[in-house]
């Protein structure tokens, strides 16, 4: 029954709860979604989103509740079964298979079109089906082009179109735009509100509230397995939806930054920096003792190219030159960039910060193994100097685990990404790079990260913080660095720092 | 209601009971082996736990136990190495050929160092060029198969071996061979590489996520180089010293030893850590492989039935670690994400 | 680097686009380089049909068997046990045969390979475990049951075995041997299968991203037992067109297919549809491995050269698809950046 009594609602989920060992990650959790409605669903990691959504999807089957789609109860479901009860997920990773052209992907998992004679596909029926849909939906790529030369935005657009192929009726996008520029953002938003216009109900997953407040007509909040509130976007704020997702007091997330500070030696510059593959042109820098420097712009401006080529695992310079506490450096590999002082904190964290396998003294360690062993010859480990080192970055960081003995893959997110920074805590860096740091990582865990990151540098250390979070660049830096289209087209003093400018300068205004 | 602190708290706890039900099952290949001894003492109790026998296994697993070591430290980094059993024949024919003609101690490392320079081969198209390993692999030992056949024309060489190098392969000290102690030395020694050197840190980091080993300033491509470089060493070894066993160099010699070691190997990755390969467990999964196969020959069990058995284990033995692993793995998936 | 497509027909970049488009007929230029040299060194004997037939003829086995193995490694699957299969089958034909009808032994023997090919999927998918393992361990079994259904002694196998079913063997039809009808029959299946029906697109997504087509329903698990039931039933087919073709079967006589089945198909893997493994391929591979062995016997080199040259063969096909690869990747990224910059259309890639 719908919620007015009048029109039947396309989703209702009634008591869901779902537990695994040790947790109960979906507590008595209700949720409903009307027809053509945009429903944002938010709440911290661990909130018990990405389960419930899971369970929605067939992937986890539930304890307890009933799920009702369109007003028929659903006993049993599968990916299978969902897919069949027409709702579509599109999860972070894209999954589109690399090999297939547009239009495979788009038919993924629904029947190809087959000739009469045969059960043969028709090839040309499908390209023309195809066509149609990305035609509707305003898309302009042709269905017979590899997915592998698609840029990510455009690989969103069939994702979605892939959702929509065969007449999805609700539709959950989970952080669509963690990838995405802002105009691409846009784009995706019209693409939306096209198809709840067109009566495909949305459930909208997001770690970035201001696009709740753009995008969704409600909003439902889970904490700790548990519904919070499921109110109209119209009804809230910012702050009250920031509060229902934290509770309590809502948290000062942001350290207080000194205005006057004084700032060290000039530890990194850059002067003219061009990259081989094209990415970065003519770009210049410099960042001090105690000074964090902000990077940002929109996606492809370079930022996230420029961290990776500084550390040397990304393309080569080919023009420019970068002086290292005023020695020349030329990047070419982690090693060396390590052995100068530098550090790095990937944007991809499991993929690319942890090795998960290994334990936490073992990750710890990693960068600097030379330092723990017992003779150099032999080369073995002194493992109790190395556990210890590690206990001790445990304590400053706060890492939550059962202790170093145990394995990475075992921590939350939030818990890996600082065992990633201890990495490079053990020896003092002269200059910390953080490409999206705090991607991924709940509310609690983001303002820790930013008080280590104001430590650090109270401590000496320059830092670069790259991302593409306008509030806390607002937040947490001293200076932010505006790239467009591999240049730099602004350097935003303190003064000027704040969430609207710096996505204005992003925008080359 | 459960805070989030008394959640982390159950968690915990819980976390604890399925470690403690998977250590049981993680030590599921030491407990079948022992279960096997067992039978096969019940069985033949006048023959088969005698000292005698015990050290006969011994024997009889020092080269696949050698040749498994090499390939242990490849697998970790994830490379497969078919050439392995071929390395160690076209090895075994090399010493062979040469021992007629110059002082053994001259030959051996001779032949050894051919083992490195193999792995690099095999190393440089797989890790520096980027070909997946199991083709690179497959097409060495298809290479060298082809070279020691011709240079052997399919004959054993048996002419002018010293006896000094035949004793080494039947010589025995305190009643162990030599081969045995080779074995044994070996293995200490690759244990303590993988699991307490920087070697070994670097080894098992680029093997879990070569990405996050090489932001770390490990030097990956080195890395899969020494793996290769380690397995063909040892591949070259068990060739000398099964030439020495043989007391010749014998074309078809290495032909059983590769299935066997990769079901080592795998035997061995189903506890300690469960489903990664580890030395400690390639230790065992030979143990296990010969004292199957010695007890299976003890009761005169024809060779087509210890086939069929062999088999059967290694399907059992896979089918257990793979329960096994379905548990991490659910443990992993809960605990990872929100 | 240039933002504009047109400014930047550069040497560089129309050399690298000419290398992009020859990479993928690299195999079949050396194949064809191949054909010329031994046509200009045994003219008389080499480029004839009656020879090419005899190639044709000497690899039709081999190209069914690798037919079969290409389904598995289209999932990433590796099935180690099709040289063990091909030999049970062709053990067991040759017991079979003296006692029933042929057409009866035959589909017994196809049956019991079919479900070798079952229970392999059933361990691999339902204790989801490494395939190389498993089917190293029904390999060991069956190794051990072909030498204990041969009296224990490896005997051979020949008596008995009807006339007829040896004229399929042997015969011909349009001077064409019976078995090479069989591969093509085979492979030109089994090449519709792959591109042109539901399946095997589902079993392509399978390979190329797992994640994705299980996440829209589709069905792994009985796909990867299909992939099993296939290579399982095609090399039992291969082991009774082995008894067929010999008149004999004895315990080792499917040993060899194992790795040559693997090189061929991982030869077609870099050839054409470089990096996927697919049906063509796999016939081209087989054709190159034909070839050489067929030239090289011509020339009287010895079969030990002749794997000499098959593994370097292998690795130089392998190393510049490869490199062809990369090429194209790199292309690809800087295409699809310029894409994101300046929004301007892509020549695009055909189907």
């Amino acid at each position: 029954m719908g919620v007015d009594g009048s029109e039947p609602l396309r989703l209702e989920m009634r008591g869901i709860t779902k537990s695994f060992p040790g947790t109960i990650a979906c507590e008595r959790v209700d949720f409903d979604l009307r027809n053509g409605e945009i429903h944002a669903l938010v709440g911290q990691n661990g909130a018990g989103k990405s389960t419930l959504i899971k369970v929605l999807a067939g992937i986890h089957p539930r304890d307890s509740g009933e799920i009702v789609i369109e007003g028929s109860p659903v006993e049993h479901l599968t990916p299978r079964i969902a897919h069949d009860l027409g709702m579509r997920f599109i999860h972070q990773e894209l999954n589109l298979v690399p090999q297939f052209n547009v239009a495979e992907n788009i038919v993924l998992g629904d029947p190809y079109p087959l000739r009469r004679a045969a059960p043969l596909i028709a090839w040309r029926r499908l390209n023309r089906h195809v066509g149609e849909i990305l035609d509707n939906l305003g898309i302009s790529i042709a269905p017979r082009r590899s997915v592998q030369s698609l840029s990510v935005a455009e690989q969103w657009m069939v994702a979605i179109a892939r959702a929509l192929y065969s007449r999805g009726r609700i539709l959950v996008m989970d952080e669509p735009t963690s990838s995405l520029a802002r105009e691409d953002v846009h784009e995706l938003f019209d693409l939306v509100r096209a198809l709840a216009e067109r009566g495909t109900s949305v459930i909208y997953i997001s770690h970035r509230l201001e696009e709740i407040f753009e995008l969704a007509e409600r909003v439902t909040v889970l904490k700790d397995g548990r519904k919070v509130t499921t109110s109209d976007v119209a009804d809230l704020d910012l702050s009250q939806l920031v509060q229902a997702m934290v509770g309590g007091r809502p948290q000062e997330l942001y350290p207080e930054i000194e205005a006057d500070r004084e700032l060290g030696d000039c530890v990194v510059k850059a002067e003219g920096l061009s990259s081989s593959d094209g990415r970065l042109a003519d770009v210049s820098f410099e960042v001090r003792e105690r000074e964090v420097l902000g990077v940002t712009g929109l996606l492809g401006a370079g930022h996230n190219e420029l961290a990776d080529l500084l550390f040397g695992v990304g393309a080569r310079p080919v023009a420019g030159r970068v002086l290292l506490d005023d020695r020349p450096y030329r990047p070419r590999a982690a090693r060396r960039a390590i052995a100068r002082g530098m550090g790095l904190v990937p944007a991809e964290r499991r993929s690319q910060g942890v090795v998960g396998g290994m334990r936490l003294w073992e990750n710890v360690i990693l960068a600097h193994l030379r330092r723990f062993v017992v003779d150099p010859v032999t080369g073995i480990v002194h493992r109790g100097r190395a556990e210890r080192a590690a206990r001790e970055q445990m304590q400053a960081l706060q890492i939550i685990a059962t202790g170093t003995e145990q394995e990475v893959q075992y921590l939350s997110g939030g818990n890996q990404q600082k065992v990633v920074l201890a990495k490079w805590l053990l020896r003092h860096p002269r200059l910390l790079v953080l490409s999206e740091p705090t991607r991924g990582i709940d509310v609690s865990a983001k303002a820790e990260i930013y008080g280590l990151v104001r430590h650090l540098a109270t401590e000496g250390s320059a830092i670069l913080f790259v991302s593409t979070e306008a509030e806390e660049l607002a937040g947490v830096c001293d200076r932010v660095l505006v790239l467009r289209r591999g240049r730099v087209s602004a350097d935003l003093p303190r003064t000027e720092l704040s969430a609207q400018r710096i996505m204005e300068a992003c925008y080359g205004g | 209601m459960p805070t989030r602190k008394a959640t982390t708290l159950t968690r915990e706890r819980w976390a604890a009971a399925v470690a403690m039900i998977l250590r049981v099952r993680r030590y599921g290949i030491i407990v079948s082996l022992l279960a096997l001894f067992v039978c096969f003492s019940l069985l033949r109790p006048a023959i088969f736990p005698t000292l005698g026998n015990v050290v006969s296994i011994l024997k009889q697993i020092s080269l696949l136990g050698v040749l498994s070591a090499g390939l242990t430290v490849c697998l970790v980094l994830g490379d497969f190495d078919l050439s392995v059993a071929a390395v160690a024949t076209w090895s075994g024919v090399m010493v062979a050929a040469l021992l007629p003609q110059m002082n053994m101690w001259i030959a051996m490392p001779l032949v050894v160092s051919m083992g490195v320079g193999i792995g690099l081969v095999n190393g440089f198209f797989s890790a520096v060029i980027g070909i997946s390993p199991f083709i690179v692999t497959l097409a060495t030992q298809t290479m060298l198969r082809g070279l020691t056949l011709w240079y052997t024309g399919g004959y054993s060489l048996y002419s002018g071996i010293p006896r000094a190098f035949v004793r080494i392969g039947r010589g025995t000290f305190l009643g162990l061979p030599y081969l045995v102690y080779v074995m044994l030395l070996v293995y200490i020694l690759i244990y303590v590489a993988a699991s307490h050197t920087v070697f070994g840190k670097k080894l098992y980091a680029v093997g879990g996520n070569a990405t996050a080993a090489r932001y770390s300033g490990i030097r990956v491509i080195r890395v899969h180089l020494i793996g290769f470089v380690i397995s063909g060493v040892l591949a070259a070894l068990t060739g000398v010293l099964l030439a020495a066993r043989l007391s010749s160099g014998q074309p078809r010699a290495g032909e059983g030893l590769l299935l066997s070691a990769f079901a080592a190997c795998f035997l061995g990755a189903t506890i300690f850590r469960v489903g990664r390969f580890n030395i400690l467990g390639t230790l065992i999964g030979v143990l296990f492989i010969g004292t199957l196969n010695n007890g299976l020959v003890i009761l005169g069990v024809p060779f087509y039935l210890q086939y069929v058995i062999q088999g059967a284990i290694l399907v059992l033995a896979i089918s257990a670690s793979g329960l096994a692993r379905s548990g991490v793995r659910a443990k992993r998936s809960e605990l990872g994400d929100g | 680097m240039t933002r504009n497509p047109t400014a930047g027909r550069s040497l560089k970049v129309r050399a690298q686009r000419i290398a992009l488009r020859g990479g993928r007929y690299g195999t079949v230029l050396g194949l064809l380089t191949l054909v010329a040299v031994f046509a200009l060194l045994k003219p008389n004997v080499f480029p004839t049909a009656r020879n090419l037939l005899n190639i044709l003829n000497q690899i039709s086995l081999l190209g069914i068997c690798a037919a079969g193995l290409t389904i598995c490694l289209v999932m990433n699957e590796f099935d180690l046990s099709i040289g063990a299969v091909a030999t049970l089958g062709a053990v067991l034909a040759a017991g079979w045969l003296p006692h029933l009808h042929p057409i009866l032994a035959m589909a017994a023997v196809l049956g019991v390979c079919a479900m070798i090919g079952l229970l392999n999927g059933l361990i691999i998918t339902g204790l989801k475990v490494s395939s190389f393992m498993t089917t190293l361990g029904t390999m060991t079994v069956l190794t051990g049951f072909s030498y204990w259904y041969t009296s224990g002694s490896g005997a051979i196998l020949y008596s008995g075995i009807p006339e007829a079913f040896l004229r399929v063997g042997k015969g011909t039809f349009l001077n064409i041997p019976y078995i090479i009808f069989f591969m093509v029959g085979v492979m030109l299946a089994l090449h519709v299968v792959l591109h042109h029906t539901t399946i095997g697109r589902r079993m392509y997504a399978v390979g190329g991203n797992p994640t994705a087509a299980r996440f829209v329903g589709i069905s792994i698990a009985r796909l990867k037992i299909l992939g099993f039931v296939t290579s399982g039933t095609l090399a039992g087919l291969t082991g009774i067109l082995l008894v067929a073709r010999l008149g004999l079967a004895e315990p080792t006589i499917g040993d060899r297919f194992l790795f040559d089945a693997f090189t061929v198909v991982f030869l077609g893997a870099a050839s054409i549809r470089v990096g996927q493994f697919h049906i063509l391929g796999t016939l081209i591979g087989v054709l190159f491995v034909g070839t050489i062995f067929n030239g090289f016997t011509l020339m009287d080199v010895p079969y030990h050269l002749q794997l000499v040259v098959q593994g370097t063969i292998l690795i130089a096909a392998v190393t510049s698809a490869g490199l062809w690869q990369g090429l194209l990747q790199s292309m690809r990224l800087r295409t699809a950046w310029q894409g994101t910059w300046g929004r301007e259309e892509d020549a695009g890639d055909a189907h």
